[in-house]
């Protein structure tokens, strides 16, 4: 997808390291409005770190440090600022409001002790300087946004009263409540049941068509990424192998990594007219 | 993605009704409430029922209860009713150990929060600093301290806090460390939550129920302490006090059995009474048994 | 028997012995929890297992999956039906009359950080069923604990390791050596790779089969995801709500699906090709719960032989 407007997002040679260890190695992308890019790569190869660093998350609560390269934002009114270099403050002020995210764990990610509107409400407040009424009528409306059904019932109830699908729905309700131009989900169907995984995708499809956010979405999957990527970045052990539009990355993968991924990945229906199981046909197996 | 359904599945679910219901099904907690109000009544409302001046000179001197022209629970070495000390007695020590109370909870939760939460460095220094309190001998502490200052209530209470505030301190870190890596919080801090306000709103609500625990086992503990201290002739002794009753008395307990048994029998109740509630709220708090 | 008889009309092929090894007739497990509601995880449940043959058992969450695997290798008891291995009724076999028939089957479970004691070197670990059922002691131990190992693509030395310091592809190769230890005719794989990263997971799915191929072994495979099992599987079961909707040959279920749920599942899956990406409609339906209140029951879904071997759950016309 050829974009000729400014990136919303630029991330340009980005290093993390945890102690002696380099999570995420000089990695770089745009991100621009309206796109999705899909960040794809196994267990430890540095790309929920990278999602964590452009929330700058990943120094709070790990161990995580930011030792090199540049997050570049475009601004609502079009000044570009580097996110690493901006305070905590200044940060806090853009989690949840210029950039949200959303995590794997529907189960966890939603407070238990306080109802899922409150919690919703609670975002709407930090940022939009709204009463707490005036919140959850921005709650309800996010809430069927998201076409929870009976969203006005649903406010008031405990994340443990709502299924997995329901509770996923909250998070991006609450990562969408305060207008995002940049949405970051972390593995968002890798907890859920398939049924319910692809509504969630065809959900998060939808609503992209419809509030132009740019989404960044962090998954091992290459089926959710065949299904919702504009463009794809794959990363292996903390770097970047190769990025490309989708139909690249796809049908003509340059990298050896690329193509084992791919080979790797079970295709549904390509078994069809054979009556015995079949072995992968791995690069380089013994 | 196992998808055993076993009735014990465990989740994180607000603890509420629930477990009220839970402990209400726990007969011996449910005693030990019992128990409580029952101390609470005869402290607030003994005086009033049972209009007798603990100070005054009733009768002779150990009188057992039972003989003639003795008082319910006998008299002390003076001569004074020991029914209406055990009475007038209670309030000294459950407004020490609730003062205490407070004290540990104010010290040992900030300082455990503020530990499980940031970590690192400033993790090190408080857990260096409660360590400090916990390995003083904690009843010599509390001597010291209340034989500098006067011993009122007030030092009584502060002595207390002071030297039993360390295990809340622990429980709370060990609770905030378990918290904080959980996606919820992760998520409180994505939508621009400030430090103070996932330590207050997010993180301490989910670390309630083994704090209310905790404390409840504490006050215990206070109590016990305070009456050691009033034992060994540290309480106030302008005011009356169970433990001071003891002290008074613990030199005619083999020949005056009833002086030292009635008030040593309250502080055994009330004691008591906080351990059975505290294992109740335990049991009613862990999700595992819950449902049944 | 009370169950429809779900035999194959064409058997795995390598399997002289003609008999099926495991049979499952109407097994039910219910649970009772809270407020005397009853979760019916398992409802007149009647599948076989032929020798040398993969059976795969495919759900969602509460489907009733795991607990099927559970109940046949008698870690739960069923509240009704009977399991019959190789010929014997295991169904109410004690403890200690189950222990000759726990050689014929092992299970390997979804967890591999899980399943292996932290303190223990994975040599002990892979031999200790040996131990336990007194087959091989010593020198001839040892000997067969490194044959294991590098029967399931480890090195001998691995033995005198610690899980730890193995990758998860790595200690799953050896809760599958430890499956291995006692020869057993069936492995149950209870979502055995869906925890791995897919690259390890392709390989430990070769190797599976190519255990299989050596051995003879018959695999009930528990599994969420459809695609791997069309890879690995002979006969595909699709469970929903405790009850098997559908079941048949592969190539049935995947290619010609009957039934509304296998039909809905299959299509749920996203397909690793962006050109064929699916437009699907803004559905917000959730998958019912196994839950039933005091005086419910699941409604019973009886199955048809749509074509042989083909047998769908019958569904309301209106559906």
């Amino acid at each position: 997808m050829a974009n000729s407007d400014p990136p919303l997002l630029s991330v340009r040679e980005l290093t993390v390291t945890f102690d002696a260890f380099t999570a995420v190695d000089r990695v770089s992308f745009d991100l621009h409005e309206g796109q999705t890019l899909a960040v794809v790569g196994e267990s430890g190869s540095g790309k929920s770190v990278t999602a964590l660093s452009i929330m700058r998350l990943v120094e709070l609560g790990t161990r995580g440090r930011i030792t090199g390269g540049e997050i570049l934002f475009r601004l609502p009114d079009g000044a570009v600022i580097d996110l690493i270099q901006q305070s905590e403050s200044v940060m806090r002020d853009m989690r949840g409001n210029n950039i949200s995210m959303i995590f794997q764990e529907p189960l966890t990610s939603l407070n238990p002790v306080y109802t899922v509107g409150n919690q919703v409400a609670e975002a709407v407040m930090l940022h939009q300087g709204l009463d707490r009424a005036e919140a959850m009528d921005r709650a309800l409306e996010v809430f069927e946004l998201v076409r929870i059904p009976e969203a006005r019932q649903r406010l008031g109830e405990y994340p443990h009263q709502l299924s997995g699908g329901m509770r996923q729905r909250v998070m991006i309700a609450m990562a969408l409540s305060c207008d995002p131009t940049v949405l970051i989900a972390d593995e968002p169907t890798t907890a859920l049941d398939v049924t319910i995984q692809a509504q969630i995708l065809g959900l998060m499809r939808e609503l992209q068509n419809e509030t132009n956010a740019a989404v960044i979405i962090i998954t091992h999957d290459m089926g959710v990424v065949a299904e919702v990527a504009d463009d794809v970045v794959v990363m292996n052990q903390s770097r970047v192998v190769e990025q490309g539009s989708v139909y690249d990355i796809f049908e003509r993968p340059a990298e050896p990594y690329t193509r084992a991924l791919l080979a790797s990945v079970p295709q549904l229906g390509s078994m069809a007219g054979r009556d015995e199981p079949a072995r992968f046909d791995l690069v380089g197996e013994a | 993605m196992t998808d055993v359904m076993m009735p014990d599945q465990q989740e994180l679910v607000p603890a509420g009704r629930d477990a009220w219901r839970m402990f209400l099904r726990n007969r011996a907690a449910v005693a030990g409430l019992i128990m409580f109000f029952g101390i609470l009544f005869m402290t607030f409302f003994g005086p009033m029922l049972y209009d007798e001046d603990p100070n005054d000179i009733v009768a002779r001197p150990f009188l057992e209860p039972g003989t003639e022209g003795a008082p319910a629970m006998g008299t002390d070495y003076l001569g004074r009713d020991v029914l209406a000390g055990v009475i007038n007695g209670g309030s000294t020590t459950l407004t020490v150990a609730a003062i205490a109370a407070v004290m540990i909870v104010a010290i040992g939760v900030t300082i455990g929060a503020l530990a499980g939460f940031y970590g690192g460095t400033v993790d090190t220094v408080l857990m260096r600093f409660t360590e400090f309190f916990q390995v003083l001998p904690a009843l010599l502490f509390a001597m010291v301290v209340v034989t500098l200052f006067e011993p009122s209530a007030r030092t009584i209470s502060i002595a207390i806090g002071l030297v039993l505030w360390p295990s809340l301190a622990r429980l709370t870190r060990a609770e905030f460390l378990r918290l904080r890596n959980l996606e919820f919080v992760k998520a409180a801090r994505a939508i621009g939550s400030t430090d103070l306000r996932i330590i207050s709103r997010v993180i301490f609500p989910n670390a309630l129920p083994p704090l209310i625990v905790s404390t409840t086992l504490v006050m215990g503990a206070a109590i016990l302490f305070e009456a050691g201290l009033a034992f060994l002739g540290l309480g106030d002794p302008n005011t009356l006090s169970w433990g001071l009753m003891i002290g008074l008395n613990r030199g005619n307990f083999l020949n005056a059995w009833w002086t030292v048994t009635f008030p040593g029998l309250a502080i055994f109740i009330t004691v008591l009474s906080f351990s059975l509630i505290g294992d109740g709220l335990q049991d009613a708090f862990n999700p595992k048994l819950r449902g049944r | 028997m009370t169950g429809v008889d779900t035999t194959p009309s064409t058997p795995a092929s390598g399997a002289e012995d003609r008999t099926p090894l495991v049979v499952v007739d109407d097994l039910c497990k219910v649970f009772p929890v809270a407020d005397r509601a009853k979760i019916h995880a398992v409802e007149h449940v009647s599948l076989q297992v032929d020798r040398g043959e993969t059976l795969a058992v495919v759900g969602e969450s509460g489907c009733g999956k795991s607990t099927l695997a559970h109940l046949i290798i008698r870690l739960l008891d069923p509240t009704g039906g009977r399991i019959v291995l190789d010929g014997a009724d295991i169904t109410d076999l004690s403890a200690r009359a189950m222990r000759p028939h726990r050689q014929k089957m092992q299970i390997v479970f979804q967890d591999p950080f899980a399943s292996l004691d932290p303190r223990r070197t994975v040599g002990r670990a892979v031999g200790e069923p040996l131990r336990v059922h007194k087959v091989a002691s010593g020198n001839e131990l040892e000997e067969r604990v490194a044959n294991l190992f590098e029967r399931v693509g480890l090195e001998r030395q691995h033995a005198r390791q610690f899980p730890h310091q193995f990758s998860g592809g790595q200690r799953q190769r050896i809760c599958i050596a430890r499956a291995l230890a006692l020869e057993p005719e069936l492995v149950i794989a209870d979502e055995a790779v869906s925890a791995l990263d897919v690259s390890i997971q392709a390989q430990v799915i070769n190797l599976m089969m190519d255990l299989q191929a050596e051995m003879g072994l018959s695999y009930l495979f528990i599994s969420h995801d459809l695609a791997v099992v069309e890879r690995i599987s002979h006969r595909v079961a699709v469970m929903y709500l405790g009850q098997i909707v559908e079941l048949g040959p592969r190539s049935a279920i995947f290619e010609n699906p009957q039934h509304s749920y296998t039909k809905r599942l299959l299509e749920a899956v996203p397909i690793a090709d962006p050109r064929r990406r699916h437009h699907r409609p803004l559905l917000t339906d959730e998958i019912p719960s196994p839950r039933w209140g005091p005086g419910e029951a699941p409604e019973r879904v009886e199955l048809a032989e749509v074509e042989p071997g083909h047998f769908v759950g019958v569904e309301a016309p209106t559906g």
